[in-house]
């Protein structure tokens, strides 16, 4: 798997194509372009991390098109929206449905450059985001229920006989449970515990992001 | 009578007529001496035809008939005039001798004669007379009628004289008192009366009667008539007819006037015209010359009397003319009218009658369209120049966008620790490219707009086609079947090749993309070429198989704005109908709905 972030550049027009893969690939990008909405999608691969730099006018499918069918496969990087004089409507739409931002062309090369390093640096978060939170999972897989109930109440700042009382059981049993919870997910202290559990989203303030209609930061 | 003032000759004869003796008047009646008369027979003198009258006389004066009277003709010398004598006599009491009496009446014969002959004259007038002709008395007798007066009357003589003047004329109409007591005042009277027919029909009678005094000292009356009644009804419509066209021709809304020649002055004028001109009065009106009523040129700068003349000319020429013209009013003020002239003939005159309309408010109304269509056609031009913009400015941001990464390109490698100059150079001229392709986008938006300075050539369209359709394959994703149909021998078209390739593209992809769209599962195109000679013209036809344009969308296709796709911006096809009348074609789409959509264009022949 390609692991490099990739501009990918699609746009109906040749020349387009060619400059913008010309300016990213001198500012030291690796760019991969489409003629067309279609293009992209007959060799998808959504675990590619990047950005998406996207023509809004096209013949076929079009940009807002690609970026519907891409919010359908739950695809979260972002989309930069090249647009045209009096196409204000469609830009609109484009940002609720969750572009990442929009250029109108002809863009500046620089805002164009700090616009797709922005993108590329908030998807390598997100995705940086996505794999600690796969790895907090991975650690509390092996729990149990009752080392998962133990767990949610330490992380709630309880102390032992105050479980051992919800859940009517001796507050040496919960010890047991408890240091059995820190040995499994490898933590060594309640703050590391406690973290632990707001990354794999156990905890209700904890929230990872999964679906595009959240707002870019 | 003319032989009572004639003398009278004495003879006396023997019976074998020798005349025995004879005074001066005698032989003054026979022309000859006395004296040479006597001893003479009598017989001789007379015409040979009537001397065996004058024998039968003889025989019966001596037979004892006294007095008897025979005219007898008197033997003439040749060249002179008949002459006749009348004679009576009476035998002696011996019976050897009578004596005779002689007498000229040659006058008093050509008197009668003349008589006859004119009563014959008369009875002629009488009987033949286009006039109904009644002898009647005072007292209302009617005594003899000829056949007019009983044909008018439907009586026949007869009857006339049964029921006299009671049974033929209305007593209830006053008139005929009136009549009555005129002719007893001064001998004769003339009216118009009602008649009374046996049919029962009343009818108007002109009526002229005289008395007289006959031979016999008796007053007489001659009554003629005249049956009026179809010349009344016939005047009278006249009258209502001629009241009708007065009331038309006052109240007319339309100015009406006449003018008659050689000066060609008003002779009459309607309420309306007055009122047009400003007028309070006919004779005001008709005393104005027709230069008085126009402004000394038309508006084509025309002198108003030379323009005159000849409408005047073409109205007599073609009996009527219809034309503009601007008029004047009484206080100087103009206004447009519009004006039929009519040439009539009226007992032999030739007239012209005028009708005069003011079209002010109908000028005033079509300038304000006129206007107004200027301005719906600025503003459309205006919004179609500000559509044109927007859509040419994608195409034209497209080069500039990518000048503007070729250059940042090329700065970003000039930055680096060694810049790959090749590199370098061959991206800057990526970047001069595109401003090439920039300008040239301009210069076709601007020639577009201006629509004038585009040039034109002539090509063969069948190959422009089956290379635009190449062209548009090898771009689109969606494969879609082409059926070409080109006329073999097509002649070259004149037109702006990059402007018909424009327009063909845009209905290529117009249907490849609502093909696309639809997801039909054979996409085709059909195009044709074909000539149509009436006009000189290509006609090409391209149908796609996609679902259609709807009824209530086909009127607005071409409206700028209009779009059915969900990038458009409305103005490929109103473009695209510009284009091509620009270059002398049309561009229409075919109104019948689906299944598929078929526009057509034409395109000029070279030749």
């Amino acid at each position: 798997m390609n692991n490099t972030a990739t501009v990918f550049i699609i746009d109906d027009d040749q020349a387009v194509r060619d400059s913008l893969e010309s300016l990213f690939a001198a500012a030291g990008y690796t760019t991969e372009s489409f003629a067309g909405a279609e293009a992209f999608l007959a060799t998808y691969d959504p675990r590619r991390p990047g950005c998406l730099l996207l023509d809004m006018q096209m013949p076929g499918m079009g940009g807002l098109g690609l970026q519907k069918a891409l919010a359908e496969r739950k695809d979260s990087r972002p989309i930069i929206f090249l647009t045209a004089h009096g196409t204000v409507p469609m830009t609109v739409r484009a940002l609720k449905n969750g572009a990442f931002d929009f250029l109108e062309k002809p863009a500046d090369g620089n805002a164009l450059l700090d616009l797709v390093s922005r993108a590329i640096q908030w998807n390598a978060e997100e995705r940086q985001k996505e794999t600690e939170h796969l790895q907090a999972l991975r650690r509390c897989d092996t729990l149990t229920e009752r080392e998962y109930e133990i767990l949610k109440l330490v992380v709630a700042g309880k102390s032992n006989k105050e479980i051992g009382r919800e859940l009517d059981i001796s507050h040496r049993t919960v010890e047991l449970h408890r240091m059995r919870v820190m040995q499994k997910t490898g933590t060594h202290s309640v703050i590391e515990l406690a973290a632990l559990a707001q990354t794999a989203g156990l905890t209700s303030k904890t929230h990872i992001p999964t679906d595009t209609t959240q707002e870019p930061s | 009578m003319a032989n009572g003032f004639a003398p009278v000759g004495y003879l006396s004869l023997r019976q074998d007529s020798t005349i025995l003796q004879l005074n001066f008047a005698a032989a003054a009646i026979l022309g000859t001496e006395r004296l040479k008369l006597v001893g003479k027979r009598l017989g001789i003198f007379f015409a040979s035809d009537d001397r065996p009258a004058f024998n039968d006389l003889l025989k019966l004066i001596f037979s004892g008939h006294a007095q008897h009277d025979c005219e007898l003709q008197v033997q003439s010398q040749p060249g002179e005039a008949a002459r006749f004598v009348s004679l009576s006599g009476a035998a002696d009491t011996l019976w050897e001798t009578c004596r005779l009496t002689i007498s000229d009446v040659t006058a008093a014969r050509q008197g009668m004669e003349a008589l006859a002959e004119s009563e014959a004259k008369y009875r002629t007038l009488y009987e033949n007379n286009m006039d109904g002709v009644l002898l009647t008395t005072p007292e209302g007798e009617i005594l003899a009628a000829n056949p007019e007066a009983q044909k008018i009357l439907g009586y026949s003589e007869d009857e006339l004289r049964k029921i006299g003047r009671e049974g033929v004329l209305d007593h209830g109409d006053s008139r005929l008192a009136l009549a009555l007591a005129e002719r007893k005042r001064t001998g004769r009277f003339r009216y118009k009366l009602t008649g009374l027919r046996k049919d029962g029909r009343r009818c108007r009678l002109e009526v002229s009667s005289q008395l007289f005094t006959n031979s016999h000292e008796r007053r007489m009356s001659s009554t003629i008539m005249r049956d009026i009644t179809e010349l009344e009804q016939a005047r009278e419509s006249l009258i209502v007819s001629e009241k009708k066209f007065k009331v038309l021709f006052d109240n007319s809304r339309d100015a009406l006037l006449v003018n008659s020649p050689p000066d060609w002055r008003f002779s009459w004028a309607n309420r309306s015209a007055l009122r047009l001109f400003g007028c309070e009065r006919e004779d005001e009106f008709l005393s104005l010359a027709p230069w008085d009523i126009s402004p000394e040129f038309q508006p084509d700068d025309v002198l108003s009397s030379e323009k005159a003349r000849r409408e005047v000319e073409i109205t007599m020429r073609e009996g009527a003319h219809l034309f503009e013209w601007l008029h004047k009013r009484r206080d100087g003020t103009t206004f447009p009218a519009e004006v039929l002239l009519t040439r009539m003939e009226v007992n032999g005159d030739i007239l012209i009658l005028g009708s005069i309309r003011d079209i002010s408010a109908r000028k005033k109304l079509e300038k304000e369209i006129q206007n107004r269509r200027n301005q719906m056609d600025s503003l459309q031009k205006s919004q179609v120049a500000t559509q044109t913009a927007a859509a040419i400015a994608h195409e034209l941001n497209q080069p500039l966008l990518a000048i503007a990464s070729y250059a940042e390109a090329a700065l970003l490698m000039l930055a680096a620790a060694k810049p790959d100059l090749p590199k370098i150079r061959e991206t800057l001229e990526k970047s001069e490219q595109q401003a090439l392709r920039a300008g040239k986008s301009m210069r076709d938006l601007l020639n577009f707009l201006s629509m004038k300075d585009f040039s034109r050539e002539s090509f063969d369209l069948n190959q422009e086609i089956l290379d635009l359709i190449a062209t548009v394959k090898s771009e689109h994703q969606l494969q879609f079947r082409s059926v070409i149909n080109l006329e073999h021998r097509l002649p070259l078209v004149q037109a702006n090749r990059a402007h018909v390739q424009r327009v063909l593209i845009n209905l290529l992809h117009n249907g490849i993309e609502a093909m696309q769209q639809a997801g039909v599962s054979l996409p085709s195109i059909l195009v044709t070429v074909k000539t149509m000679k009436e006009q000189n013209v290509a006609l090409v036809t391209i149908q796609d198989n996609g679902p259609g344009i709807n009824q209530d969308q086909i009127q607005l296709i071409f409206e700028p704005f209009f779009s059915t796709k969900p990038n458009g911006i409305g103005m490929g096809l109103a473009i695209s109908r510009s284009l091509i009348e620009a270059n002398g074609g049309q561009l229409w789409i075919d109104p019948q709905e689906g299944p598929g959509a078929t526009f057509h264009l034409t395109l000029p022949f070279a030749s």
